[in-house]
């Protein structure tokens, strides 16, 4: 148990319903995880477990080596020293934001409380904003301030539940690399659950796939762009179409997955893991390009949406297999004309069963 | 009377010019609503306004004489007895609240409820029943003489009939509207905000007095006032007990001494320490804000306390109800046992019911035009207005009743002469004579009390939900009926009943206003308590508590359907 | 939901006010009757009323109140009051309704007859109906009535500690003191109220009754407390305040002198009554032999009509020398008295 934060076999349940299950991770000191996935599949029960708030059915949780948290154990979140910035952020409205940083401190000398009030205030930005209370300041501000009040007493780790959520999308990006570059300034190990996996590639080193309870990818945002492990990673993670494929095994002996834009060759053990003999295969936007001869796949475009520079599009073969393009903005026709296309298929490219 | 839980700053939209705008324009009936609104408080401040009209009855000697001798008396004992209200209900109000909405304990769910019960007794009657059990002459007493063979002067026992008796006797009866409100309050507080509080390290004792209680204190603030009121208007408990207070230096000196200027210059004393208290707690909230941030819900988890710890949490809680309930109930029921009632109690106990019915719809109905306008038309006059026109509250039944006599009576004189004048026929006394001027006494007195509710209902409602239903073509009307009223069901019925529970308990003004040959049961209990004769007021009295019981009853178990509502 | 439960109750007893209301006006245009403002309590006036209506057919409707509340009720109504008769305790209200010009003269032989000129108004503005003596009650065997002389002597150091009597609030203390005014003057009263003080066992609290069963539990040895209050313990349901009044005895004081403090509750015929006739024939009514019988068997009352014998228990206290004072006099000197008191801490 050397890493900083770790679940293991973790399970929580209401009652006879399931919310999670099996969920394994580590987390090593000073590193950003993610909990990232769609509604309802835990990630919010899994924090909350994770600051106290739940009790695990099966299970364990250890913080800096000391279990916190199983069947039998229950360390209440007062006594975890955990920080927690809340969707809505749950600022004391009573309380000045002075009053609000200051309320995790409490064992530490006036002067030294005061000193990291202003410390975080001017970390955040906002050191002028002291004696206001929370209504007079943005949701943005607010947001900020959250983070300092969960970071005032410099918790063993930080929890953020959906911090951007409640606010509008360019505030949203600009803040989540602040959020980052203080979490990584005061060193802190975070967890932060997001529905939105460009909150979670801005922020996080680690990310948990959560889908219906179940720890489906535990990687880098890379590693699950790059090497999704499944049709729900494939799909939930980036955007791309996955296009059937079937395996055949050439002369050689080589497999081979045949699909509609091309072949191509995988190793033994990939075939091996792919149980029948077809399997998905997964295209990305930035793998089609334009085809300036007649050589390329014919297509249909069937819309396409204008991203700075390129197209999104949505194309169609013959065989009514949908694909999905970023394709340089010049050149681009009207949905229903034809079009010609070159899919590059690098051997990383992942393939799902 | 001004409900400092009102926090009218806040709950003041910020576009409200321009809602202001768009109404003139858009409604030529906002103007209407505006001189509706003003006529509603003018009528409903007339009795505190007369009365404060023998002010200006040039000070002579016996005001000097007041000063001498007396006024110190009033000053100190109403401060005390505020005081030890104050701290006797906000102990028993909060500590009860807090337990019976965070934690759960054996006996929980029936101490809930129960715990509402002494807001049907009335604090006369309670004076009464303990007097006749712990006085000198009184069987306990008598028992522990007989049993250790002590004489008078061998012994102590606390006095009944002290201040200190006053204070709590008023406060079993009163805790019951913190408990109220602040119960609510702490079922409605985000569980979030507390959740943030423990990630911050903090443990319960800490959760309580740095997080919910300063959050629950609009709420608190609400009903500790609304039981300060009360006790700044209690007549028959401490005229019983021998407290010399300003209600009954106000008597002694409007009645005894017969100087209605004097006496109105107590009343106006008295209506400026009230106000004095308003606005201090006003300064000291500055420009912190209560409004529930969190629009999100956690399903609200009980804390379970086992063992001992719970029966400690039970017997805490259930002292209030035996206390301020069932003893007092209890001896009443043995002295009504020996009683007869007829039919002519029941005619009392419909008189009652009818009248409490009538007027706390009425309150309820005017609460709302009055919140809702000052909501609409947040300008300073409207409401310096409405805290006038509830100022009532403080005034005891009596210095009211006498308020509303004298304009009501001119202005049917007045009517009568012009009708004769013109029609050659009388029309006699057609307000004052009548049922009207109760009910309009009852209205003056206890509107505070509904709109106390109404408001602290609409303030948990942003600002950002009227705009959003205008937007949707709503007209505020509209939008008061779709939106506003819905949302804030409990705070009608706990506006409702509070009034109900009042008008069926109030006894002064009742006393004088009543049109001839009408009882109500307050009327009968009061009068043959008042003459000693407690066992043949007994029937009267336990059936003004078994009445008030049903509305506690209903209003107890709409709140809970409505919280539960809420947490799904 | 329970809106519409609420909406449907509202409904019902909103219908149900409106037909009281008519209720209780057409009611006015029905048979004879006679209105009435009463300070004094219904119980202690409603049988009366009942026999009356008997006897004559005249409906009295009432509404009982505080003496003064009623009285302002009366003014402020003016000329379309609807009473006909203010009935009260205490002589001072009554003669300060006669200056506030709310009653009328009224000229009935019957009842000067009946009458003793003493307790009514010599022009007729009122009529007493019933007395009230204030006695001193001592604890049999605990005080001596050899060392009792008059009110003027509870103030002597002797009785430190040793008195029980109500709050100066109490109109039967104010009345009281007023006589003591009206015979000794303000200065020896007030030094007598104070010394009257120092001598109280406990701060004053409570009715009358409260002194006499204090005095009884042994708390002290004398109670001030009116006569009435003390038949009915000895005579009501209740075995314990029969018990505590059966340690007492009453001790009329000022019998060489001016005699006992008395006060009246009567009755005056208003300036706007509109059924003057029924009006008067009330006022008869209860100042007739069987009215005054009735005050004294079951109120413990001294009847006013002279010749009406009392009643077994009253007669057993024994005959007594009252205060002849002009009882108009005790109205004037109230507020003096009062303001005494208060100088004195009297609570």
């Amino acid at each position: 148990m050397s890493a900083h934060l770790v679940l293991q076999d973790i399970a929580i349940r209401y009652a006879t319903k399931t919310i999670v299950e099996n969920i394994s991770f580590a987390l090593e000191e000073g590193e950003i995880g993610c909990l990232l996935g769609p509604s309802g599949c835990g990630k919010t029960t899994l924090l909350r477990t994770i600051a106290g708030f739940e009790r695990p059915a099966s299970g364990m949780i250890a913080l800096r080596g000391n279990e916190v948290a199983s069947p039998s154990l229950l360390v209440p979140p007062e006594k975890r020293r955990v920080g927690m910035v809340f969707q809505d952020y749950a600022l004391f409205p009573h309380l000045t934001i002075e009053q609000n940083i200051k309320f995790g401190l409490n064992k530490q000398s006036k002067s030294k409380q005061q000193q990291r009030v202003d410390e975080l205030l001017s970390l955040i930005d906002l050191p002028h904003t002291k004696k206001r209370y929370p209504h007079q300041l943005s949701g943005g501000q607010q947001q900020r301030i959250a983070l300092a009040r969960a970071l005032a007493p410099k918790p063993d780790i930080l929890l953020l539940d959906e911090p951007f959520s409640n606010l509008d999308v360019e505030l949203r990006e600009h803040l989540a690399h602040d959020v980052r570059r203080l979490i990584k300034t005061e060193k802190v190990t975070a967890i932060l659950v997001t529905h939105d996996q460009q909150e979670a590639f801005a922020t996080s080193d680690k990310i948990a796939l959560l889908n219906e309870g179940k720890l489906v990818q535990w990687g880098s945002a890379s590693e699950l762009y790059d090497q999704p492990n499944s049709i729900f990673s494939a799909k939930f993670i980036g955007q791309g179409a996955l296009i059937k494929s079937v395996i055949k095994k050439d002369n050689d002996g080589i497999s081979n997955l045949h699909t509609e834009v091309g072949n191509l060759g995988i190793s033994e053990k990939v075939a091996q893991n792919i149980s029948n003999d077809s399997a998905k295969l997964l295209i990305r936007p930035d793998q089609i390009s334009l085809s300036n001869s007649e050589s390329g796949i014919c297509v249909t475009l069937i819309s396409k949406s204008f991203r700075g520079g390129h197209y999104l599009c949505a194309l169609e073969t013959n065989n009514k297999q949908l694909l999905t393009a970023l394709l340089p903005a010049q050149n681009i026709p009207s949905p229903g004309a034809q079009l010609y296309v070159t899919v590059s298929l690098p051997s990383t490219t992942p393939v799902i069963s | 009377m001004a409900l400092p839980s009102s926090n009218t700053t806040t709950s003041t939209p910020p576009q409200a010019p321009s809602v202001l705008i768009r109404l003139r324009s858009k409604f030529a009936s906002s103007n209407l609503f505006i001189l509706f609104l003003f006529t509603t408080i003018t009528l409903l401040a007339l009795p505190v306004l007369t009365v404060f009209s023998f002010i200006f009855e040039p000070a002579n000697d016996v005001w000097d004489h007041l000063v001498n001798t007396v006024l110190s008396d009033y000053l100190t004992n109403s401060l005390l007895l505020l005081l030890g209200v104050a701290a006797g209900t906000l102990s028993m109000g909060i500590t009860t609240a807090w337990l019976t909405s965070m934690y759960d304990f054996p006996g929980r769910r029936a101490i809930e409820w129960a715990l509402l019960l002494p807001l049907a007794m009335p604090a006369y009657i309670i004076a009464y029943t303990y007097t006749g059990l712990l006085d000198f002459a009184g069987p306990v007493q008598t028992y522990l003489r007989d049993l250790f063979g002590w004489q008078y002067g061998d012994y102590w026992f606390p006095e009944i009939r002290s201040l200190f008796g006053a204070i709590c006797m008023l406060s079993l009866v009163l805790y019951p509207y913190i408990y109220l409100l602040a119960r609510s309050s702490f079922l409605e507080q985000s569980v979030v905000t507390m959740e943030a509080a423990r990630t911050l390290g903090a443990g319960p004792w800490k959760r309580f007095f740095r997080v919910a209680l300063p959050m629950a204190r609009p709420a608190i603030v609400a009903g500790t006032s609304l039981a300060l009121m009360e006790t700044l208007a209690d007549y028959g408990t401490v005229q019983y007990f021998g407290v010399s207070t300003f209600t009954t230096g106000i008597f002694r000196t409007w009645f005894g001494l017969g100087d209605q200027g004097a006496a109105a210059q107590l009343a106006a004393m008295l209506l400026g320490f009230v106000l004095m208290l308003i606005l201090l707690e006003r300064y000291s909230r500055k420009q912190a804000q209560y409004h529930q941030q969190s629009s999100r819900y956690s399903i609200h988890k009980r804390e379970v306390i086992p063992g001992i710890k719970g029966l400690i949490a039970s017997f805490l809680s259930f002292m209030p109800i035996v206390l301020g309930f069932l003893i007092p109930f209890i001896l009443l029921a043995q002295w009504a046992l020996g009683e007869t009632i007829n039919s002519a109690f029941l005619l009392l106990a419909w008189n009652s019911l009818t009248l409490a019915f009538s007027a706390s719809l009425l309150a309820l109905t005017l609460a709302i035009i009055l919140g809702y306008g000052q909501r609409l038309f947040p300008t300073k006059t409207v409401k310096a207005g409405v805290r006038i026109a509830t100022l009532g509250y403080a005034v005891p039944g009596t210095v009211i009743a006498v308020g509303i006599i004298i304009p009501l009576a001119w202005i049917d004189n007045t009517i009568d002469a012009w009708a004769i004048e013109t029609f050659d026929i009388g029309t006699g006394l057609i307000f004052s004579g009548s049922l009207f001027i109760l009910l309009f006494a009852y209205l003056v007195r206890f509107l505070a009390v509904a709109l106390g509710s109404v408001e602290s209902g609409l303030q948990t409602i942003k600002p950002s939900m009227d705009d959003s239903a205008r937007s949707l073509g709503f007209t505020p009307f509209q939008v008061l009926r779709k939106v506003h009223l819905p949302i804030i069901r409990p705070s009608l019925f706990t506006a409702l009943l509070l009034v109900f529970v009042d008008v069926l308990k109030e006894l002064p003004a009742t006393l004088i206003l009543r049109p001839f040959n009408f009882n109500t049961l307050a009327v009968r209990a009061y009068e043959l308590a008042s003459d000693e004769q407690l066992a043949s007021a007994a029937p009267a009295a336990i059936t003004i508590v078994l009445t008030g019981l049903i509305p506690v009853i209903l209003l107890n178990r709409s709140i809970n359907k409505s919280t539960l509502d809420n947490h799904q | 939901m329970y809106l519409d439960f609420f909406m449907n109750v509202a409904k019902f007893f909103t219908k149900a006010v409106i037909s009281t209301l008519l209720l209780s006006s057409t009611a006015a245009l029905a048979a004879p009757e006679v209105n009435l403002y009463s300070a004094r309590k219904e119980a202690l006036i409603k049988p009366l009323l009942d026999q009356f209506t008997e006897k004559t057919g005249i409906t009295v409707n009432l509404v009982t109140g505080k003496a003064d509340a009623l009285l302002t009720r009366l003014k402020s109504e003016g000329r379309n009051t609807p009473a006909d008769v203010f009935l009260t305790t205490d002589a001072g209200r009554l003669h300060r309704a006669e200056e506030a010009k709310v009653l009328q003269p009224v000229q009935s032989e019957s009842l000067s007859k009946a009458i003793p000129a003493s307790y009514r108004d010599p022009e007729g503005y009122w009529f007493g109906l019933s007395l009230r003596a204030r006695p001193i009650m001592y604890v049999k065997g605990k005080v001596d009535p050899k060392t009792l002389s008059t009110y003027e002597a509870l103030a002597t150091p002797e009785f430190k500690g040793e008195i029980c009597i109500r709050s100066s609030s109490n109109i039967y203390n104010q009345s009281l003191v007023a006589s003591m005014i009206a015979v000794d003057g303000e200065a020896n009263t007030e030094t007598w109220a104070k010394g009257l003080v120092g001598n109280m066992a406990r701060p004053p609290k409570g009715g009358d009754r409260d002194q006499i069963k204090a005095a009884a539990a042994g708390q002290c040895d004398i109670a001030v407390a009116n006569t009435y209050y003390f038949g009915k313990m000895l005579a009501g349901g209740d075995a314990s305040q029969k018990a505590a009044a059966e340690k007492l005895a009453i001790f009329w004081p000022n019998q060489d002198g001016r005699g006992t403090h008395v006060n009246i509750s009567g009755a005056g015929v208003t300036t706007h009554a509109k059924n003057k006739d029924n009006a008067i024939k009330l006022i008869e009514f209860l100042a007739s032999e069987d009215a005054q019988a009735w005050y004294s068997q079951v109120n413990y009352e001294y009847p006013v009509r002279e010749g009406v014998e009392p009643s077994k228990v009253l007669a057993e206290w024994g005959n007594f020398k009252a205060d002849n004072l002009n009882l108009s006099q005790l109205g004037d000197l109230n507020s003096k008295a009062v303001m005494l008191m208060d100088r004195a801490g009297w609570k």
